[in-house]
């Protein structure tokens, strides 16, 4: 008797475990295969086209202000990422959270992208800090990936870059004291140039890799769309 | 302005290595260690129970407070998935063995003495616990607040206490789980967290928003963080379980050799 309620308990038990696993299964698999996509950083509003970042009324075109990189080496936006998609990212090698965060993103999505992809995609941080970065910042950007060009230029050609691009410029957050470790406020969206090397779209910061990887193979493939 | 715009430069979330003191862990730890040590007697205060006891809690508040605590809540989700097995696989199972028997009168005349004899109830709220904080959807909402962490670290510990309680000998004095069974549901705790495990390892991108746009504080990226917790997660509770599954098949062969010898007397 006593067996025999054993047996059955155990039964009963194995019977539930089964069905609780098996549920428990898909639950796990349909929700987590699910939720990639759900985070609330930089929601955009009122979207009128297929794509993650924010629709520039009015275009932008590239621009031909001198930039260098560490060896001193110049660079032209208009005239060395002609026909590229093009992501521009602004910063400093000292930032403690955005500039690693945001180049730390866009190397996990380039890493992603078909090798044709990346071949016709450039990545761009420029440093609004040329007196302590000049030296390292095409190291510092390559470190995220080898393909990354790491730039900087004089105040002035920083400014002017900026202004072109619609960004306010750049603060560096001086203290009387002339210390070196100061911070610099500076804008944190990505410019994106398609390859008719005109910004449609900016990015801001909280778009995941997964997103930005959807993102540059539509504007790659010219296949994104705005809704009139 | 918004963040996602611009950067000042000085930011809340950066990481750094000044403690930060969290009460709530303080005064749980000392409201829990003070009702225990009430509820022993004072001629027992010195024994073996007493030990796992100081262990576990230990081991909890070690996990909970600074600067692991903020570290698995915020910026490494390896460190998140170790505090999972450290709650759920060693310090519940320590804290559950060091009860003394004054606990246990109490709660076999409560409520959940029913709760834990007529079902397999425990066994699903641990698996359920484990799935419900790992959704990226739940994780990440609960884990963008100190209030939403508590609560993942409630459930975690609440529902392994509540597993290991029902599987615990000497809970189960009147074997309504037979031995048998016990170590079946030992080993089955290890195959769920696989399934999240595998989720982390074979993904591409990041999981959790939390952990892909966490300030870096290593030079590990959130996909490599992802991976080592997939890994962790995958093996990690295995040797736990395993020699807890070897303890209770010794209790199990003791209490047999007991009973024959009864039933030869």
């Amino acid at each position: 008797m006593m067996l025999c309620n054993k047996a059955s308990i155990i039964s009963k038990q194995i019977k539930s475990f089964l069905l609780i696993i098996s549920l428990s299964l898909t639950i796990t698999s349909g929700l987590i295969s699910c939720n990639n996509n759900s985070q609330n950083f930089g929601k955009i509003e009122q979207k009128n086209h297929n794509l993650q970042g924010r629709l520039l009324q009015k275009p932008l075109i590239k621009n031909n202000v001198e930039l260098f990189d560490s060896k001193g080496n110049i660079f032209s936006l208009e005239q060395d990422t002609r026909n590229h998609l093009t992501l521009i990212a602004l910063g400093y090698t000292s930032c403690p959270d955005i500039c690693p965060l945001h180049m730390s993103v866009l190397a996990g999505a380039y890493s992603n992208l078909p090798i044709d992809m990346q071949r016709k995609t450039k990545v761009i941080f420029i440093s609004t800090d040329p007196e302590r970065d000049n030296k390292k910042i095409t190291n510092w950007a390559q470190s995220f990936n080898k393909d990354f060009i790491g730039l900087t230029g004089t105040p002035e050609n920083l400014i002017k870059f900026q202004n072109e691009l619609n960004i306010p410029p750049a603060v560096l957050e001086k203290n009387e004291d002339n210390n070196s470790n100061y911070a610099v406020s500076h804008a944190t969206w990505i410019t994106v140039f398609t390859d008719d090397n005109i910004a449609h779209f900016i990015y801001p910061i909280g778009i995941t890799q997964r997103e930005w990887v959807q993102d540059l193979k539509l504007l790659n493939n010219n296949e994104w769309k705005i809704k009139k | 302005m918004n963040l996602s715009w611009w950067c000042s430069g000085i930011s809340d979330t950066n990481w750094n290595w000044n403690p930060i003191f969290y009460p709530g862990i303080w005064i749980l730890i000392a409201i829990v260690s003070f009702s225990y040590f009430q509820s022993v007697d004072k001629n027992n205060r010195k024994n073996k129970k007493t030990l796992y006891f100081i262990a576990g809690i230990i081991l909890f508040w070690i996990f909970t407070d600074w600067p692991i605590g903020p570290i698995g809540a915020g910026y490494l989700l390896y460190v998140h998935v170790l505090q999972y097995l450290v709650y759920t696989f060693i310090a519940a199972p320590l804290i559950i063995i060091s009860l003394p028997d004054k606990i246990y009168k109490k709660i076999c005349n409560s409520k959940i003495k029913f709760l834990l004899q007529n079902s397999f109830l425990p066994f699903f709220i641990i698996n359920f616990s484990l799935i419900i904080t790992h959704i990226p959807y739940t994780a990440d909402i609960l884990k963008n607040s100190q209030i939403g962490t508590m609560i993942i670290d409630f459930i975690w510990m609440s529902s392994a206490l509540l597993f290991w309680l029902w599987i615990d000998p000497q809970f189960n004095k009147n074997n309504f789980i037979p031995y048998p069974l016990r170590i079946f549901y030992i080993f089955a705790l290890s195959i769920l967290p696989a399934i999240p495990g595998a989720f982390f390892v074979f993904n591409k991108y990041p999981i959790y928003a939390t952990y892909e746009f966490a300030v870096p504080i290593s030079s590990l990226s959130p996909l490599a963080d992802q991976e080592i917790a997939g890994l962790i997660m995958w093996a990690g509770s295995t040797p736990i379980l395993l020699a807890w599954l070897g303890i209770i098949f010794y209790i199990w062969q003791k209490s047999e050799e007991k009973s024959n010898q009864e039933m030869i007397d």
